[in-house]
């Protein structure tokens, strides 16, 4: 039984070990055979926290967690669009409007009444788009496929352009950056960042080899 | 020689250990138990001086038949000379767990 466990114990730190240290794990578990069956459970116990450890430490491990990171503050920031542009959706198809009343009791006129609503349907449009390609981004992220994803952060970006641009010709200011940059502000600041500290890294690895 | 950060108190140990036997292959859970360090920590450390070439390790041959082979540690000659420098200019150990200089 206390050999089962140890076995078992084992098998779990194999698995937790990143695959550039397998023969660690197996280094690991050939002890077990050279070990009485108390021993041998406290050794596979330990064995299992050295599996963590090194996990953690593991380059490849905290560079896919980094970028699993952004991909999900991306898709936060892309299901925020989504909403928004549902919302649209809901007022074009005839739900009050609360936007429309509160220019209207800011003073806007008849002109900038109909401006808004002939812009409306462009700017629902917009918040589509940028939800729709911020989640594809994401999904390139978590794929590590660079050249598309610049190309669908350019294009998020050039989006979040059209969006505000429109919003401001009708809206006197905004506030603050527009919520429409989020998710590429974002991404260009952590993914830069996590690029630098990644390419240090090998840079450090390959002088130490 | 590189530039290495000052080794740690098992760090130290595992050197003394290694230098008593000079060329010869040691083992892990032997390791541990001479030295009382947890394998948790043993094996991380055995590993990242392996990464920094102090340390070669094989696998060798079972000392019975059905039993698996075994990965073994030494020092390698630059691992060596750190290792004597390093032991040698240690502070006295306060305890006699095989922290003094061999």
């Amino acid at each position: 039984m206390t050999r089962r466990l140890a076995a078992l114990l084992n098998a779990a730190s194999l698995r937790v070990l990143p695959s550039s240290r397998r023969e660690w794990g197996e280094a690991m578990s050939a002890e077990l055979a050279y070990i009485d069956d108390r021993a041998a459970l406290v050794h596979a116990g330990h064995c299992v926290v050295a599996a963590f450890g090194e996990r953690v430490r593991d380059f490849e491990t905290r560079f896919s967690a980094a970028l699993g990171l952004v991909a999900m503050a991306t898709v936060v920031f892309a299901l925020t669009q989504l909403e928004c542009a549902m919302r649209g959706v809901q007022v074009l198809l005839g739900r009050s409007d609360g936007m429309l009343a509160l220019l209207i009791d800011h003073g806007a006129g008849p002109q900038r009444v109909a401006l808004y609503q002939t812009t409306r349907p462009l700017v629902v449009t917009c918040f589509l788009l940028l939800g729709a390609i911020q989640l594809l981004g994401a999904w390139l992220l978590l794929r590590r496929r660079w050249r598309p994803f610049l190309v669908v952060w350019g294009a998020a970006l050039a989006v979040a352009v059209c969006a505000v641009w429109l919003q401001l010709r009708v809206v006197w200011s905004l506030d603050g950056v527009p919520s429409e940059f989020n998710g590429v502000l974002v991404q260009a600041v952590c993914l830069s960042l996590i690029l630098a500290w990644s390419n240090g890294r090998l840079t450090g690895l390959r002088s130490l080899s | 020689m590189k530039r290495r950060r000052k080794p740690s108190r098992q760090a130290l140990a595992l050197f003394g250990a290694l230098l008593a036997r000079p060329g010869q292959w040691q083992y892990g859970y032997d390791l541990t138990k001479a030295l009382g360090i947890p394998t948790g920590s043993l094996y991380p450390l055995l590993i990242r001086l392996t990464d920094q070439g102090l340390l070669e390790s094989e696998w060798q041959p079972p000392s019975r038949q059905g039993l698996p082979a075994r990965h073994g540690y030494r020092l390698t000659h630059e691992g060596a000379a750190f290792a004597g420098q390093a032991v040698s200019e240690a502070p006295l150990p306060r305890d006699d767990r095989g922290l003094a200089p061999a």
